[in-house]
């Protein structure tokens, strides 16, 4: 029909004009002009920073000298500075602490609960309603989990102590200091439960309901009991399932910011930092920028190493399976 | 060792809204030491009445005896039943030998004992040199025989065997139901194999229950089944190529009359049936192998056109027409005939099956 058409056929036919039937015609620079916005983007605030901080990373870089300019190299001192201050040591053994009691912990439970719902719980509607309940927590903003258990542990006013006080555990002039130096960690880390203790409980929910119910019927069929069943069978074949739940949680931890920032800020004292939140309070708190792009280098390192090691093991989980 | 007799059994699926009878009225007495197999198409109801036999699917009505002890409220275990399942449901984290273990293991058996008793259905089943594997590393008929030994090492009342040929290629099959008849034979275990594969179900059992539509519709031996069919449905069903109906309308002298000149003489036991019925019309069944190119086979003929001559090596299926009526005819390898000869083709009276046109029992 239209003879400007036919040498450009090959074009889709969302890609002419709907009135006229024509081929569109496309600018050489509207390509560019796509792509370049987001690239402007992504180098103003990815590119650009990391470069920056590299280069900082070997600066004794501090507000003052950022200010005036003056700033000069230092070599690895920044990296020396970090791996042997005390801070970081005392963060590290926290960050140990958060992954055992923390991670490990919402693995654990997760799994168990996810077990109990499957396996307990014949009625589908309950069963449903038990799992929109329990992954609830994990729906809200961390800050926000942050905020709630904050009050819930407060000293006094606190829902938590007065909840011991009414069931005679404490002693009605006693209170714990949730977030004071001896248990703030710990408060943070059963918020942290509270909130991520759903993921696994999801994976590994998700995980059961897709092992084959024939399995589960030869088992009964050859008479092995429930908890051989759990034993030899349900968990060895949800190993790996298990291990991706713990791998996501861990890789949750190195960036694990939010509830430190709103429930302590870090304290009191410096008795609740990890090592992210120390390389957040040096960089935009205290501006030494040269010591924090040290901290910043070696957590990307030690993530980049973790991720690594993840995706290796994910390949030879997904190969295994893929015989199957 | 059981005899298994099954009384006016019933399953109903979503009792009230969505009701699906799955199995209707269903009464089966099955012999210690027998082999019967469960034969059906697709949803017909074999594998959910197997499922209740087993104790994997709860019972809505009727009773299942296993030596005239009532099993309905049995567990599996207390059955004592072995099963091996379509879907070879083998413990993906298991090894081959772990896999046939597990039911000794179960039952508490000592090691010394496992290990001798694998190595022997390794052995009856020549899968030796595999037993260090894990099930993903197998290829589908070897699941198939590891699943079916995994059933076989137990000693139990009885064996259920749902479909467990139907990943199998056909030389496999072959090699299987030889082995799996010769299992039974030493065994000398009551088994019910589920299939809906008519040529395995014949091949194997002593007896073959026939299932449609959650109805049992004929329970007997080959020869019933393949001459006495007691309804269209196991006419149709049981028989490779699959028998020929046609319409019929009874005229005197004891003939069918098709269409046109297209004709067949019946035996005087049928005729004097249908004259004490008063039964007009009829529906007519022939099998292609009781039709014969050669009058050895019969005395009487019919006349027809050959359309299709469809050659298979050792034996020719023939697409004859008479009329308006096609048929098809089973023979020795035929080449020296073509497409628009005129034939007659032989039968025997006796051969001949007549059909009530609306309830569709045999006459």
């Amino acid at each position: 029909m239209n003879m400007q058409q036919t040498p450009n056929s090959d074009y889709p036919e969302w890609f002419k004009n709907r009135k006229s039937g024509n081929d569109l015609i496309v600018s050489p620079l509207i390509p560019w002009a796509m792509v370049g916005l987001p690239v402007l983007v992504l180098i103003a605030i990815v590119i650009y920073p990391t470069i920056w901080m590299g280069y900082h990373a070997f600066q004794n870089t501090n507000m003052m000298s950022l200010f005036y300019n003056n700033y000069e190299y230092v070599g690895w001192s920044n990296f020396y500075n970090v791996i042997t201050s005390e801070r970081m040591h005392e963060s590290i053994y926290r960050l140990i602490q958060y992954l055992i009691f923390g991670a490990c912990l919402e693995v654990l439970l997760g799994t168990i609960l996810a077990l109990i719902l499957y396996e307990m719980i014949k009625n589908e509607f309950l069963k449903i309603m038990l799992l929109i309940l329990m992954v609830m927590p994990m729906m809200l903003p961390p800050s926000i989990v942050g905020v709630l258990w904050k009050f819930l542990l407060q000293a006094y006013n606190g829902a938590i102590n007065h909840l011991l006080i009414n069931i005679g555990i404490l002693d009605s002039m006693e209170r714990i200091e949730w977030l004071g130096a001896q248990y703030a960690l710990q408060s943070i880390t059963i918020a942290d439960v509270w909130q991520w203790t759903a993921l696994p409980l999801l994976i590994v929910y998700s995980g059961r309901v897709s092992l084959p119910p024939a399995i589960y019927e030869a088992a009964k069929v050859d008479g092995a009991p429930a908890w051989m069943v759990l034993k030899r069978i349900t968990l060895p074949m949800l190993k790996e399932i298990i291990a991706i739940a713990f791998i996501i949680r861990f890789m949750d931890a190195y960036k694990f910011v939010d509830k430190i920032y709103v429930m302590t800020s870090g304290g009191p004292g410096q008795s609740t930092e990890l090592p992210v939140f120390i390389a957040f309070q040096k960089g935009i708190r205290e501006v030494e920028v040269g010591e924090a792009a040290a901290y910043a280098w070696l957590i990307f390192v030690f993530a980049a190493v973790l991720t690594t090691l993840f995706l290796k093991y994910l390949k030879n989980v997904l190969k295994a399976q893929a015989f199957a | 060792m059981s005899s298994l007799t099954i009384k006016n059994l019933n399953k109903i699926y979503n009792p009230g809204k969505n009701e699906v009878h799955a199995v209707k009225d269903f009464n089966l007495e099955i012999e210690d030491g027998e082999f019967v197999a469960l034969l059906g198409p697709s949803g017909c109801g074999k594998t959910s009445t197997l499922r209740m036999i087993v104790g994997l699917e709860s019972i809505t009505s009727g009773s299942i005896l296993f030596d005239d002890v009532e099993i309905n409220d049995f567990s599996p275990e207390q059955r004592n039943v072995a099963m091996a399942f379509e879907s070879y449901a083998l413990y993906p984290n298991f090894t081959i030998f772990e896999n046939l273990a597990f039911p000794l293991e179960v039952k508490k058996n000592s090691s010394s004992e496992i290990s001798k008793k694998v190595g022997e259905i390794a052995e009856m089943l020549q899968i030796t040199n595999i037993l260090e594997l894990k099930p993903n590393q197998l290829s589908g008929g070897q699941q198939q025989r590891v699943s079916l030994g995994r059933a076989l090492i137990r000693d139990p009342a009885v064996f259920i065997l749902d479909e467990v040929m139907s990943h199998l290629d056909a030389h496999l099959k072959f090699q299987m139901l030889f082995e799996l008849k010769k299992i039974h034979q030493t065994l000398k275990k009551t088994m019910i194999y589920v299939t809906h594969d008519q040529m395995e179900a014949l091949a194997l059992s002593d007896r073959v229950a026939v299932m449609a539509n959650a109805v049992l519709q004929q329970f007997g031996d080959r020869n019933d089944l393949y001459h006495r069919p007691k309804n269209l449905f196991v006419a149709d069903f049981i028989g490779e190529p699959a028998t020929n109906f046609m319409k019929a309308q009874y005229s005197q002298n004891s003939t069918m009359k098709i269409s046109g000149d297209l004709q067949f003489s019946l035996t005087n036991e049928i005729s004097s049936e249908l004259e004490r019925k008063q039964m007009s019309e009829a529906v007519l069944g022939i099998r292609p192998q009781n039709l014969s190119l050669d009058p050895i086979e019969g005395e009487d003929y019919i006349q027809g056109e050959l359309v299709i001559n469809e050659f298979l090596g050792e034996r020719s299926i023939l697409e004859i027409k008479s009329g308006e009526t096609s048929y098809k005819v089973l023979t020795d390898p035929q080449k020296n005939i073509k497409k628009g000869d005129s034939l007659k083709i032989y039968y025997k009276k006796e051969n001949v099956m007549i059909f009530h046109p609306e309830t569709e029992d045999l006459i």
